[in-house]
């Protein structure tokens, strides 16, 4: 927005007064009585006002400048500067706020937990979405492949059937990892789902199995446990 | 190394001992460590905060939040004068409480805060409107200080390029700053009012010092100051400087309304010109416009 432009007859700046007045209230007291610093800061460019976060930065790194210096020369003075741990007095927040302050500080970071939580979620879902695109993709170009191929042999183009040994075994189901509910009940059941009936019989395989036997002659047992027995 | 340094300890300790036994010697009473403070006190200030009626809660707010942060502030009810009899009237309670410092809240139409730093009865005082006011009750801002310590006060350096913000400074750096030994202040330093001047205007920030590596954490209450006027006297008199950027709330209200008028007025305008150009009458109704290219 256009600022207004006022008259110049209306536009006051009486240098000699001011600096009158400046003379008049001036305190020449020693440093510690005011406690005033003007550190050297980088000037802000303009169309940085707008924007929250680099406007408070400026404001936080004047701060922290003069923060600094100022500690500096209170410590070379002697002045004790940090609160003790056992000093306690009346705060300028009450504890009761704080504890307000406190609880909305962690609901924020609890909020922004959870949307880092979703964003991730969220990129996982499209990652998997690719992957099952591409999967399918690569199986139509490979049943285009082996087509083409056959057609090249019935045409008398090739003349050997090597492709169809190569192809890639589409009964062979790829292994599933078991889940960790399925590791359990095998755990405890033996087995985990699938059919429980005919799973005891003898095989050929079992009934020649002896690793399970003991080798040696069994021993006798000692006389004394037979006493006990009896 | 450690012997010694024990060693060298013990020599302290007893080097130390006969001024501790002095010291013990004189019983120093409440009445005398408060003479010791009111000789070393000298930088006495007390500052008047102020409000009219007809403040919103917002202000009010930000009053009382000035009001804690200072303790050598001093409280009254709101002034409920006349206009023409309020800054008399201000005066007059600054003189009675013993005042040399005033901060005056106005608001105008329950929409415009304004503020006067005044050092009375002298004069200069400045006019100023108040933008953007947060508080410190603000749940954003998490850092604490002690009620009463002294701030450090930091001045952006453009402070000290021109003769009327120059003047500003010494009297924010009176009212704002609290006085060395003042009886209801905090003998240690945990926080540092900002001033910067940014679009022409005065910022205030107030922060925490968490770790004296330099770390902050801000307290509130932040408020932005459009300097208005300066005037000679305490709370009024001759002007003395006139800030030009500044635009009169109403007016920017009222330039803010014209232009969306305007933008309305442009549409209609270009509206009937467009139907003004349209072809009218009866030999033009039936006319198909492609039969100009056969």
């Amino acid at each position: 927005m256009n600022p207004v432009q006022i008259k110049p007859g209306l536009m006051i700046n009486n240098k000699a007064a001011i600096s009158r007045k400046l003379k008049e209230i001036k305190l020449d007291y020693d440093w510690i009585e005011t406690l005033v610093t003007n550190p050297a800061s980088e000037t802000l460019p303009d169309d940085q006002v707008d924007h929250d976060f680099n406007r408070e930065m400026h404001f936080y790194r004047q701060a922290q400048a003069s923060v600094l210096e100022s500690l500096k020369r209170l410590h070379s003075l002697n002045v004790p500067t940090k609160r003790p741990d056992d000093y306690f007095a009346e705060m300028a927040k009450s504890d009761q706020h704080m504890l307000k302050v406190k609880k909305a500080l962690a609901e924020r970071e609890a909020v922004l937990g959870k949307i880092e939580k979703f964003k991730k979620l969220r990129k996982e879902k499209t990652m998997a979405k690719m992957k099952q695109k591409q999967v399918k993709v690569s199986k139509i170009h490979e049943r285009k492949e082996l087509a083409k191929k056959v057609a090249n042999y019935q045409k008398g183009k090739d003349k050997s059937l090597d492709f169809l040994n190569d192809k890639p075994k589409k009964d062979g189901k790829p292994v599933k990892k078991m889940t960790k509910k399925a590791l359990h009940k095998k755990k405890v059941y033996g087995r985990a789902g699938g059919q429980k009936k005919r799973s005891k019989y003898n095989t050929a395989e079992s009934a020649a199995d002896v690793s399970h036997f003991k080798k040696g002659k069994p021993k006798a047992k000692p006389k004394s446990a037979r006493n006990r027995k009896r | 190394m450690g012997k010694r340094k024990r060693g060298n300890k013990q020599n302290e300790a007893t080097d130390k001992e006969p001024e501790k036994t002095e010291n013990q010697n004189e019983v120093l009473f409440s009445d005398d460590l408060l003479k010791i403070r009111k000789t070393e006190w000298i930088n006495r200030q007390r500052v008047m905060v102020l409000g009219a009626r007809g403040i919103t809660a917002r202000d009010r707010h930000l009053m009382l939040n000035l009001r804690t942060l200072m303790p050598h502030s001093k409280s009254e009810p709101k002034l409920d004068s006349v206009k023409s009899d309020l800054f008399s009237d201000a005066l007059e309670i600054c003189e009675t409480r013993n005042c040399n410092k005033c901060l005056l809240f106005i608001n105008k139409k329950r929409k415009d805060s304004y503020l006067y730093v005044a050092n009375v009865p002298n004069g200069p005082s400045a006019k100023f409107m108040i933008e953007n006011i947060h508080t410190m009750e603000e749940l954003r801002l998490s850092g604490n200080c002690l009620r009463g310590s002294r701030p450090l006060l930091s001045f952006d350096p453009e402070f000290d390029k021109t003769p009327q913000l120059s003047l500003l400074k010494e009297l924010f750096s009176q009212t704002f700053g609290v006085p060395k030994h003042h009886p209801k202040s905090q003998p240690f330093f945990d926080h540092v009012y900002t001033f910067t001047i940014l679009d022409k205007r005065i910022w205030f920030r107030n922060y925490q010092i968490v770790g004296e590596e330099g770390s902050l954490a801000e307290i509130g209450p932040r408020f932005c100051l459009n300097l208005i006027k300066i005037f000679e006297g305490g709370l009024g008199g001759p002007v003395i400087y006139s800030n030009p950027g500044f635009v009169n709330p109403n007016v920017r209200r009222r330039m803010l309304r014209q232009q969306a008028s305007d933008k309305y007025k442009d549409k209609v305008v270009i509206r009937e010109g467009r139907n003004k150009k349209k072809p009218k009458g009866e030999e033009y109704q039936d006319m198909d416009p492609l039969e100009i290219f056969d």
